[in-house]
């Protein structure tokens, strides 16, 4: 609370211009700070009775604060004290002996009360920030289903309301910076990256589309996330309409800054604390999922990487059983193989329109034909006999995609 | 105590409104403070009381004559304009605020205003019962007008989740039907203003808690700068908002209100700072924990810090759950009162 870098030199001018000892009380009686140093940390037990006595009122008069005739409450022997208030609550005593000009008094006490109310100001930010964060982490994890009352109540004073039906998005920040060598070699981005994270998050609490409502926090050094509050969920094609404007405003939002790239995905809108965790998770995985894709920047929409997902989605009983042998097959064709699943995926993107395909392809018809009649040999699926085997062929070229993105991860 | 006075009521409110010099504090109620117990003392009960003009004043005038108030207020929901327009309202019993059942409006381009909505019976019996209160009380009293304002009216009638999905998805259509639907508060704060009311109070729930500051700056803020050209000019309008807003009373400061009426949620303080003079600031008590749940000794000590914190219109931040003690409303008539009297 006591900003001393700020306090002291304002208590060390005062007292030379006074000719005084000038010391800040706190209400205990505790000198806390001192133009004397050596007086620190002694005690004053009329300051006690003084906050005891609650003479701390300030003055309600303009004209007596005009006049700069702001009440002394003097005390014994030529002690003298004023109140140090901040949105009416008492802090400490500003405390000097002997005489000192009425209006420096009182232009001093305005001058340390206008420190002090910006320390709290700043602190209270910083503790809002943190409690946030930490609302955030708590609900996010493991333990969220087993707590929810818990967290409710802990929302609540935080002014969230949890029984209010939730999308978790989150915006990725990966900063952008040259590093060398592999080892930080403290350019100053570090400084940099941080400012620019708080700004950010300000930038975020204040858009267009964030109410009160929405917790917005960072989790985690990357990610920061915001549960977005909706009042009910009547009409869900709707709100997710609303989500993906959203989703692509933030981005747009955020985009412009120079430090980090931005990806921005949301999960389903969930009803219980339980389901953030989960809501949460299908993001992370969007953005993850973009990423492998080749979408390391931008709003993540789960339409365009629908295959992907699915693909990933797959339970392991499907792709051990089905497409892992079916990839050993192509495989083991080699380059060949590899063409023919490219071939016949791009079949099956143009809507199984062989002209179209080869147009695509820059290949003649014939050979496409030719590709088509050698993948049906190599896998024993033929696209030409319906849904389902161009489901498999689909799901084998997205799968074989994704993994060699992986491999190219690792 | 009376014979010290040398204002009128109704003199005294305007006066302070518009940050003029008064004999005391004013005691002021933007919205309703009609209770459970007040109806049972003169036997106007909801829901009659929401459309029935003689029940209606009757009922606001115990903000005077049985609290002990400067103003008598007979708006005491905010559906009247929404069942003139169509909404279906469920008035309920007497310990319950009406609530909408339907929102009526699927095409928001084809809204127009009614032309007979004046002589429609929920804003017919309003202004009958404004006429009624401003014949008894004169100058005594002060008559608090109330109209909804567009954004409140676009909740009533497109639903609320609806509407606030249309800042997203559909800006422009929003825009559009608030720039139609702001016509009616402006035409029933004039009818109220000719039927007798002093003061207006104009509510519209653009609080934070459901849009950004950001959204009222750029879908709300024109209008509302629009309505005051537009009002009355000789009648002081309070805007009311529930909720937290420090993050928009500074475009709150820039429509021209008169005064804002604010939640509890809000320190003092820091709203005192941001209206920095431009807006006069009404209201502050708490009324679930302080008035309906609190004891009388604790009405005081709120009201004292709020008047210490420099807010000189303390009155309860939104309309009083119905079942408020009224010893706990008399309590802060007699800390205001016994304040003012220790500042002489």
């Amino acid at each position: 609370m006591l900003q001393q870098e700020l306090i002291q030199p304002l208590l060390d001018r005062a007292a030379a211009t006074g000719r005084v000892v000038i010391e800040i009380i706190n209400p205990d009686g505790v000198v806390i700070a001192s133009s004397d140093p050596g007086r620190v940390h002694s005690l004053r037990p009329e300051v006690q009775e003084l906050t005891a006595a609650g003479l701390y009122c300030r003055p309600v008069s303009s004209s007596e604060v005009d006049a700069g005739a702001t009440p002394v409450i003097p005390a014994k022997d030529e002690n003298h004290f004023l109140p140090l208030t901040v949105n009416e609550q008492l802090v400490a005593w500003l405390g000097w002996q002997g005489s000192f000009p009425g209006e420096t008094a009182a232009l001093l006490q305005a001058s340390l009360e206008g420190v002090l109310a910006a320390a709290r100001r700043r602190d209270e930010q910083y503790y809002t920030t943190r409690e946030e964060e930490a609302l955030l982490s708590a609900l996010l994890g493991r333990e969220a289903a087993s707590r929810a009352e818990e967290l409710k109540l802990r929302a609540l004073n935080a002014g969230y309301d949890l029984n209010l039906p939730r999308a978790v998005i989150v915006l990725r920040l990966e900063p952008k910076e040259n590093r060398y060598f592999n080892i930080n070699l403290h350019l100053g981005y570090d400084v940099t990256r941080e400012q620019l994270k708080s700004e950010i998050l300000e930038h975020v609490k204040g858009d267009l589309y964030i109410t009160a409502q929405d917790l917005v926090a960072f989790y985690s050094e990357d990610y920061l996330v915001i549960c977005k509050a909706f009042l009910d969920t009547d009409n869900l094609p709707r709100l997710y309409q609303a989500m993906d404007v959203i989703g692509k405003h933030l981005y747009d939002l955020v985009s412009g800054n120079h430090l980090f790239a931005v990806q921005v995905a949301y999960g389903s809108i969930v009803k219980e604390i339980a389901g953030l965790r989960r809501s949460y998770q299908e993001a992370v995985e969007l953005i993850s999922l973009g990423a492998a894709c080749g979408k390391s920047n931008g709003f993540i929409d789960a339409d365009t990487i629908l295959f992907e997902a699915l693909a990933c989605a797959l339970p392991g009983r499907l792709t051990s059983r089905y497409l892992e042998p079916l990839l050993q097959k192509v495989e083991a064709a080699g380059e060949e193989g590899i063409q023919l699943l490219e071939t016949v995926e791009a079949f099956i993107d143009n809507n199984m329109n062989i002209k179209q395909t080869a147009e695509q392809l820059y290949l003649h018809r014939n050979t496409v034909t030719n590709r088509l009649e050698r993948i049906k040999q190599l896998t024993g699926l033929d696209p030409a006999t319906g849904f389902r085997a161009i489901f498999w062929l689909k799901m084998l070229a997205v799968y074989r995609r994704l993994g060699r993105l992986h491999q190219h991860e690792d | 105590m009376a014979a010290r006075e040398q204002m009128a009521g109704c003199e005294r409110v305007l006066a302070a409104l518009r940050g003029r010099d008064v004999d005391r504090l004013p005691l002021i109620t933007p919205t309703s403070v009609a209770t459970v117990e007040s109806m049972t003392a003169t036997g106007a009960f909801f829901p009659e009381a929401h459309t029935d003009p003689h029940k209606m004043a009757a009922l606001a005038a115990t903000g005077h004559e049985l609290l002990g108030f400067d103003t008598v207020a007979p708006y005491f929901s905010i559906l009247l304009e929404a069942a003139a327009l169509g909404c279906t309202v469920d008035w309920n019993p007497v310990d319950a605020m009406p609530a909408i059942k339907n929102n009526p409006l699927q095409k928001w381009e084809e809204w127009r205003l009614p032309t007979n909505f004046l002589d429609r019976q929920p804003i017919k019996a309003l202004l009958t019962a404004i006429s009624l209160l401003k014949k008894r009380y004169g100058h005594r009293v002060a008559v608090v007008g109330k109209v909804i304002g567009p954004w409140t009216l676009a909740y009533h009638l497109c639903g609320v989740q609806n509407f606030l999905l249309g800042l997203v998805l559909e800006p422009e259509a929003v825009r559009d039907l608030l720039g139609r639907l702001v016509a009616v508060p402006l035409l029933l704060a004039a009818a109220e203003v000719e039927a007798g009311a002093d003061v207006l109070t104009w509510a519209d729930h653009a609080t934070g808690d459901l849009v950004s500051a950001t959204a009222y700056r750029e879908f709300l803020l024109p209008l509302h700068q629009r309505a005051v050209k537009e009002l009355p000019a000789d009648v002081p309008v309070i805007l009311h908002t529930c909720g937290r807003v420090t993050d928009r009373l500074g475009y709150f400061t820039q429509t021209g209100f008169t005064a804002f009426h604010f939640d509890s949620r809000n320190p003092p303080a820091e709203l005192l700072i941001l209206a920095n003079g431009r807006l006069t600031l009404v209201g502050g008590i708490n009324n679930p924990q302080t008035l309906l749940n609190g004891r009388v000794a604790e009405v005081k000590v709120e009201v004292e810090r709020l008047l210490k914190a420099g807010i000189r219109l303390v009155a309860p931040e939104c309309a009083v759950p119905l079942r408020t003690p009224n010893q706990n409303l008399k309590a802060v008539v007699q800390a205001v009162r016994d304040f003012s009297r220790r500042q002489r």
